[in-house]
């Protein structure tokens, strides 16, 4: 047997590749591959389609239960989800950093950080609050000019309309955004920087165009309407270099009566309302150039037939409640825009049955009515300083508000019906501030009996009679000026007008006086004088509203004196101040029918 | 008792990580792998580390950057910056915050699972059945995942400069822009032609002055005295080296300590009347004089008198001795005679005790005087003197003078404004007459050559006291001039408008600065407004532009920074990773590289004293006096420990990579330098020890 001992023995066969059955298999995996990724996209869409089915069923379920805003939620959770489970820590940092930089006045990167924390806290309604105040007040307060101060509170508000987009219609936020308004622009210690800009910015701004042969004048022109010369520089250079130049509403007013003919025109100009940075640098435009709300801002939904007569309605447009009292000749003031937002306010929370966080019903249900009372006495304000300009006295500075309405409700009120203005333009700026009160105070009268009647036990008389008095003291100051606007020589229609004006005063005398002696004369003096007090020595209100005119002068005559003798005991400045104002009116009849008040 | 009582020496103490990395290199390198390091092959290193960054490449680590790139896009526009030089700040601040966590996350990760993964899967056999050492394997791998995240830095560079680049341009063509609309007497004119002209991305490095004081009226070179406002507004300090000789010694037996005499505060103050106020009088009313027609029944019968108050400061410009132990709360009326030396205060013996805890050679004091009413005090380099009676009792004049200066004269007093939480008010008001001024002194200050005018950059606080009126848009203004101490030349005032704690630019012609010694004087234009000067001579407050370096290598050295930290994670991710799995590794390298942070937190929030408050809160207050005492020692012996741990651990503190490119401030050697420091005495030491741990494991049968 021979046998080849090293013979290498064959090496196993192998096994054949089996190349369908592994191309077989990665068809399979691929296959496998496609159908998980169909899955994977069949339950995106399906989630997307059933968040959105959810959403709409969550917004009809909570439509008038005031919880709209919880829809947020859903993107809050979404937001949570995306990172991780550290919203929470995330939200908690930023906060403490922007609190921390806050008290250190180190502002860079503030306002990112308060940004970051909206987009986190989307639906958290005390934080908007909270960021939306402490914008306003505690940074605002941190800067030192005027114009930064400005800029901090109109990014205050910009927060608050990124908010309202998001959760819209919530009365929290629109409340908050009526306030800044109202509150923070229209009765700040800066108000009345803060108003003059608000006014002027809720103009677009005015292109003027001027002719190549003309733009030589310019100089002198500009200087003539009181342009002042760093801005007259600007203006004429791009007057040279594009043959026109842009300039503020009530610039162009003045320059108007100037700077007329062939080749000039005057058009309306949408300005630049955010900063390079995307900062908000000024409101945004409200208005056409003769004073009318755009009416883009005025564009609601229609009002349900279904929906009752007296039912008030909110029909989503921005400006809807401000429309009766255009037009705005000399622009919004803050508290007009205010006034605009708590009364949107107010009609959202009858109509969809929200709760504000942190005031009852009631306090939104009366701030309307409270609110017109404040802006019809600053708008009574600035008619009294506008009417001192126009027969050359120069309106005191005063360190309050209180102080300069003493100082100038007198100045101006023995002027006779003859005399001549020495501004004429102001004089007209004080009738339309009249003109303004009147329409501002009628609208309060209404909405403090709106207010008494929803609401049982409120009793708005001592907001409202002061309303009822200062329309009626403005109505006659309105009827006096446009009297005296009218041509010396125009009798025929000057005397139908002071003859009105007289009674008009006549009934605004009444009414303060009424006004003092039901609400600002003290028990102790009232006791003092006879007829004031009923036989339990308190003054009856009943007994003053059914007195004659003539007793009550002579009741106010007696309490006027009384005080007088006894300036010790006189403490109520607010009787001062009716005493001011029923003052003035006697001043005006003594001019209409000549003697002295008495 | 041994934890409380455990305490090193203060050299040891402070030098423990150097010497702590000293003993690691040499007993790791030297002692266990002296043959490794006869071989040590930096061809062999580099080998490895190619294989470490191809296999990071693989496993697709670049994917990341575009979504970091996507994410601070994103997070970009959502940013609400104040003006474009803040928009820019904050583009780079994100741009790098993404670039920092993204490599680091990335080298963690990578680095932490290298060496774990390629021990499960045996890649490693392949590694070390090679002619290499271990040393040569750890810095291999040190070196390839530092090329990583070399890569990724550089990508992540290369966007953060191009979107910079972009940002920055856009917002100077706005600026010019608006330049345009704007006219002269705008408040944001300077400051946006100072972003046109100069541009958003700067890397600017400064001089700052060397010191900082404000007076009531300009200083002249030929004044023999400088004034001071009144009303508290100002004080000036007048330091003192007391001799050895007035202070007799101390009982030794009983510690009981003789009478020194006491000290008689002498001198001769000026003072003079603000305009419209000669006939002030002192009443309860703040500001300007009442008028009695308003204020009824306010009797003005006696005209105010020019009144000071004198404080004793110990050498630390603190105050020495309460006000309480003081004649007259210090308080001393000034002679109306306008000649002669008054005696001003007399400082008893007692209250003097307290130098005796001072060494000889250091009793300085200072008298610092404040002045009060709307009056001028004037104050020169000799109007202060200190009497010693015990000093005349030895034969002596008795006569201390003021501190003096290097060319033997007596120094000047240090003015200061009122001060408030470690800042100094500068008064402002609508006449420039009547304001403060506050003077910077630059001393051996080079601007740079080649440019007709030189930046300085203002950053103050500003707050108002209620007298503006409301209507009034009232700009703050900043007032500037500058004197040259070499040639006397003054320039003409320089006025900007300024917001608080918001940086205001103006710009000096560099004459005004030849020689390198000047003054700035700053004046506030605000009525009611003060300047808020917070550490005046630290910076950011008045800073002088010295050199503007290109942002490209301002952003090197920042990415520079941030490799430097990156080899460092390498370093401790490696180095963890030698004797834990991965996932243990990521975790402990996230935990060294943040105790240092984290130990000095509870050691500095405890503090000495943290053992008794402990106490307090676990034991009742009758609980056994001598267990109470171990326990309070031992917490205190823990945190003193704690101290010294944090200070052998890593502080990543050190790579401020971002900081100053933010604030648009060219990047000091320093940083690189102080980052360095930290690798060489962490990073290099657990790299021995790494290479030591992995010597000693079997990876491979």
């Amino acid at each position: 047997m021979s046998q080849p001992a090293l013979e290498t023995p064959a090496p196993p066969a192998r096994p054949p590749v089996e190349y369908s059955a592994s191309s077989s298999a990665g068809a399979h995996r691929s296959r496998g591959r496609m159908v998980a990724v169909t899955m994977i996209l069949i339950s995106f869409i399906a989630t997307a389609l059933l968040q959105h089915v959810a959403q709409v069923k969550h917004h009809d379920m909570v439509k008038d239960s005031g919880s709209e805003a919880n829809l947020g939620n859903l993107n809050s959770f979404s937001l949570g989800l995306l990172l991780g489970g550290l919203r929470g820590p995330l939200v908690m940092m930023l906060w403490t950093s922007s609190e921390s930089q806050k008290q250190e006045k180190d502002l860079e990167d503030f306002d990112s950080k308060i940004e970051l924390i909206r987009l986190l806290q989307p639906e958290f309604i005390s934080v908007h609050l909270f960021q939306m105040w402490n914008k306003a007040y505690n940074i605002s307060v941190q800067m030192a000019n005027k114009p930064n101060k400005y800029a901090t509170i109109l990014d205050a508000i910009e927060y608050g309309y990124k908010v309202n987009q998001q959760l819209h219609n919530n009365v929290n936020i629109i409340s908050e955004i009526g306030h800044l308004y109202f509150n923070k622009l229209g009765e700040s210690q800066e108000k009345d920087y803060y108003t003059e800009r608000v006014r002027r910015e809720t103009f677009p701004d005015v292109k003027i165009t001027v002719p190549a042969d003309r733009v030589a004048m310019l100089e002198t022109l500009l200087a003539k309407a009181g342009v002042e010369s760093a801005k007259r520089d600007v203006m004429i250079s791009h007057a040279t270099r594009n043959g026109w130049f842009v300039t503020s509403k009530p610039a162009s007013d003045l320059m108007r009566p100037l700077l007329s003919g062939p080749g000039v025109s005057y058009s309306a100009l949408q300005p630049t309302v955010f900063s390079d940075t995307g900062r908000r640098v000024r409101v945004d435009p409200m208005l056409d150039l003769d004073g009318n709300i755009l009416p883009a801002l005025l564009a609601g939904q229609p009002r349900p037939a279904d929906l009752p007569a007296d039912k008030e309605w909110n029909d989503g447009s921005e400006l809807q409640y401000l429309a009766k009292f255009q037009p705005f000749t000399y622009g919004i003031p803050p508290m007009g825009i205010g006034w605009n937002y708590i009364k949107r306010c107010q009609v959202l929370k009858d109509a969809t049955h929200q709760k504000h966080v942190q005031v009852s019903d009631s306090v939104v249900d009366s701030r309307p009515a409270i609110n017109l009372k404040i802006w019809g006495e600053s708008e009574w304000n600035q008619g009294r300083q506008a009417e001192m300009r126009a027969f050359g006295l120069k309106p005191p500075v005063a360190e309050n508000t209180g102080v300069q309405r003493a100082m100038i409700e007198n100045p101006a009120s023995d002027i006779p019906p003859t005399a001549a203005f020495t501004d004429l333009a102001a004089a007209r700026e004080a009738l339309y501030h009249y003109d303004m009160v009147v329409r501002i105070a009628e609208e309060g009268i209404k909405e403090f009996n709106r207010h008494d009647k929803q609401y049982a036990g409120a009793d708005s008389e001592s907001n409202r009679e002061p309303v009822i008095a200062m329309r009626a003291l403005c109505v006659a100051d309105a009827d006096y000026l446009r009297a005296m606007l009218l041509p010396q020589g125009d009798n025929a229609r000057r005397q139908p007008l002071l003859k009105k004006a007289s009674l008009e005063y006549e009934a605004a005398a009444l009414a303060w006086e009424v006004l003092m002696l039901k609400h600002q004369v003290q028990p102790r003096v009232a006791a003092m004088i006879p007829g004031l007090s009923g036989p339990t020595g308190e003054i009856s209100i009943d007994l003053i509203d059914s007195m004659a005119p003539a007793r009550v002068h002579q009741l106010a005559k007696e309490v006027v004196q009384f005080l007088a003798a006894h300036s010790d005991i006189d403490m109520d400045s607010d009787r001062h101040d009716t005493e001011r104002y029923f003052l003035r009116a006697y001043h005006r009849l003594m001019q209409l029918h000549g003697g002295s008040p008495t | 008792m041994l934890l409380s009582d455990f305490q090193l020496p203060p050299f040891i103490e402070a030098h423990l990580r150097w010497y702590l990395a000293a003993a690691i290199l040499v007993v790791g390198l030297l002692m266990a792998g002296i043959g490794d390091l006869a071989r040590f092959s930096f061809t062999r290193i580099w080998a490895i580390s190619g294989v470490c960054f191809q296999e990071s490449i693989r496993r697709r680590v670049l994917w990341i950057t575009p979504l970091a790139i996507a994410g601070v896009i994103v997070a970009v526009q959502l940013l609400n910056p104040l003006d474009a030089q803040d928009a820019i700040r904050q583009t780079i601040k994100y741009s790098l915050f993404a670039t920092g966590t993204l490599v680091v996350l990335v080298t963690i990760i990578m680095a932490c699972t290298s060496l774990p993964k390629e021990i499960d899967n045996r890649v490693i056999f392949t590694i070390v059945t090679k002619p290499v050492t271990r040393l040569e394997i750890v810095l291999g791998k040190i070196v390839g995942f530092g090329r990583v995240s070399a890569l990724l830095l550089g990508i992540m560079g290369l966007f953060t400069m191009g979107y910079a680049q972009i940002r920055a341009s856009h917002l100077r063509a706005d600026a010019r822009g608006r330049i345009e609309s704007l006219n002269v007497n705008d408040p944001s004119r300077p400051t946006l032609e100072h972003y046109a002209k100069f541009g958003l991305l700067q890397s600017k490095a400064y001089a700052w002055p060397v010191d900082f004081q404000q007076f009531a009226r300009v200083p002249m070179p030929q004044d023999t005295v400088r004034w001071m406002s009144g009303n508290d507004e100002e004080g000036a300090l007048v330091g003192f080296d007391l001799p050895a000789e007035m202070f007799p010694e101390a009982d030794a037996a009983t510690g009981t300590t003789p009478d020194n005499g006491g000290l008689i505060v002498q001198g001769h103050i000026q003072y003079e009347f603000h305009e419209g106020h000669q006939d002030w009088h002192p009443t309860p009313f703040p500001g300007d004089l009442p008028n009695p027609a308003v204020f009824k029944g306010l009797s003005l019968k006696e005209r105010g008198r020019p009144a000071v108050s004198l404080d004793i400061l110990g050498s630390d410009k603190f105050n020495l001795i309460p006000t309480a132990e003081l004649p007259n709360g210090g308080n001393v009326l000034l002679s109306t005679s306008k000649e002669g030396v008054q005696d001003l205060l007399q400082i008893k013996s007692r209250p003097l005790d307290r130098l005796y805890q001072i060494p000889q050679e250091h009793r300085r004091i200072f008298v610092k005087v404040t002045g009060s009413g709307p009056i001028r005090y004037g104050i020169g380099r000799d109007s202060l003197r200190l009497f010693s009676p015990r000093l005349k009792s030895l034969g002596k004049s008795g006569i201390i003078d003021p501190l003096m200066e290097s060319d033997g004269k007596i120094a000047w007093p240090v003015f200061r404004g009122r001060e408030l939480q470690g800042a100094q008010q500068l008064r402002g008001g609508a006449d420039l007459q009547k304001v403060a001024t506050g003077v910077f002194a630059f001393r051996n200050t080079h601007p740079p050559s080649g440019s007709a005018t030189v930046p300085i950059e203002l950053r103050v606080g500003i707050e108002g006291s209620g007298e503006e009126v409301s209507a009034l848009e009232a700009i703050t203004r900043a007032v500037v001039q500058i004197v040259n101490k070499q040639t006397g030349q003054v320039t003409p005032t320089i006025e900007f408008p300024i917001e608080s704690n918001r940086t205001a630019f103006f710009n000096v012609p560099v004459d005004a600065l030849t020689g390198g010694d000047f003054d700035v004087q700053l004046r506030c234009l605000g009525p009611g407004h003060y300047l808020i000067i917070r550490g005046a001579t630290a910076q950011r407050t008045l800073q002088l532009v010295t050199a503007n370096e290109p942002f490209a290598f301002n952003l090197f050295k920042s990415l520079l920074v941030m490799w430097l930290m990156s080899v460092l994670v390498v370093m401790v991710a490696i180095f963890c990773s030698t004797f834990v799995s991965w996932p243990i590794a990521v975790v402990l390298t996230v935990v060294i590289l943040l105790a240092h942070w984290g130990a000095q937190q509870i050691a500095d929030s405890s503090g000495p004293g943290a053992g008794a408050q402990i106490m307090k809160d676990f034991f009742p207050s009758n609980s056994d006096p001598a267990r109470l005492k171990a326990f309070t020692s031992a917490i205190d012996g823990l945190t003193r420990l704690l101290n010294i741990v944090s200070k052998v651990l890593p502080d990543i503190s050190q790579f401020s990579a971002t900081e100053d490119i933010e604030r648009g401030v060219s990047i000091a050697p320093r940083v690189l330098l102080e980052s360095i420091k930290v690798i060489a005495a962490f990073g290099l030491p657990l790299t021995v020890l790494a290479y030591v741990f992995l010597k000693r494991k079997e990876v491979a049968p």
